[in-house]
């Protein structure tokens, strides 16, 4: 049975059972993580790199994490600015524009090692790769992780209505995607 | 899962979508969560812990007598580069000999142009004069 956040916290500031503790950490939330990732940089490798140092952000940091928010939020907010970072270093680095990047992550729907699913399940993951990526990242939480509104906002530190706009601009932008592809 | 319980608010914006089931088209490597966590465990929990070095106090105290003497050094050097000369102590046959030797063309005309500077007008010389009396003499 795996062990609550506060009980996860407590034993993480004993040194004896600070290991434990972590691995406890590890088994509970490195499949939430990785597909938050996965689905933010598309990439398995990238992913697994990513989820990596992630993890070991949070096991240089846990002792200096303040218990006033949640673990999981605290979590998923240095998830979610590795992610970024991650996108936006890429974007740099490459000397095509971001939407031929995202176009060309998105034809590999597929056709690569991966990737699986049908044809409209493949356009709809190819409409998320278009969008702007705070903005996909918003849509990637809510319609696949179906957080909260509020769940997402303590992670990202973006007002509830800021983040209502942005996803209804996705769904909307998504769906019109959707249809003219049929 | 369908959409409609989460797609209350959105449903009627974006029917294509609300009406889709959501499947995860991304599949990762057998047993792939067991690999990253020992990867994870290997490099946190299982690291070997890194010893910080203890440094002693005479050491620090070396280090910022050192810094204070470069810096001084450096200081003092600038100052003494930056000290105007006293030509009023060089003979100025000295410096004739020195102008022959070692101007050229390209220094005359810059000279011409800073001649502004030298307040010319208060001195009743022309440029014009200067700049015979330079190709004559240089």
């Amino acid at each position: 049975m795996p062990l609550s956040d506060a009980e996860i916290l407590k034993q993480f500031a004993g040194e004896k059972t600070r290991n434990a503790a972590f691995t406890h950490l590890v088994e509970k939330y490195q499949q939430k993580i990785y597909w938050h990732v996965r689905r933010m940089v598309v990439s398995h490798d990238d992913a697994d790199d990513l989820v990596q140092e992630i993890f070991i952000k949070v096991w240089n940091n846990l002792d200096r994490f303040r218990q006033d928010a949640q673990l999981y939020s605290w979590m998923y907010r240095i998830a979610s600015n590795e992610c970024l970072q991650f996108l936006q270093k890429k974007k740099r680095q490459n000397t095509t524009s971001f939407n031929e990047l995202a176009e060309n992550t998105a034809d590999n729907f597929g056709t690569s090692d991966g990737f699986s699913g049908d044809q409209i399940q493949q356009k709809l993951y190819r409409a998320i790769e278009t969008l702007p990526e705070k903005q996909k990242l918003i849509f990637q939480m809510k319609y696949f992780e179906e957080m909260k509104y509020e769940e997402i906002s303590s992670v990202l530190g973006t007002s509830v209505g800021a983040l209502k706009a942005s996803f209804h601009l996705a769904v909307k932008k998504i769906e019109q995607q959707l249809v003219q592809h049929d | 899962m369908t959409r409609k319980k989460h797609s209350e608010d959105w449903g009627n914006e974006a029917p294509r979508l609300a009406g889709m089931e959501k499947i995860n088209l991304y599949s990762v490597p057998n047993g792939y969560f067991e690999d990253l966590q020992s990867a994870i465990l290997a490099r946190t929990t299982q690291a070997p812990i890194a010893k910080h070095k203890v440094i002693q106090l005479w050491m620090r105290y070396a280090a910022a007598a050192c810094i204070t003497l470069v810096a001084g050094t450096i200081v003092y050097l600038n100052q003494q580069s930056a000290e105007t000369p006293n030509f009023d102590a060089i003979p100025d046959q000295e410096i004739v000999s020195y102008l022959q030797t070692n101007i050229d063309e390209s220094d005359t005309e810059l000279l011409l142009k800073n001649t502004e500077k030298l307040h010319l007008e208060e001195k009743n010389i022309s440029t014009q004069e200067l700049e015979n009396y330079i190709n004559q003499t240089l």
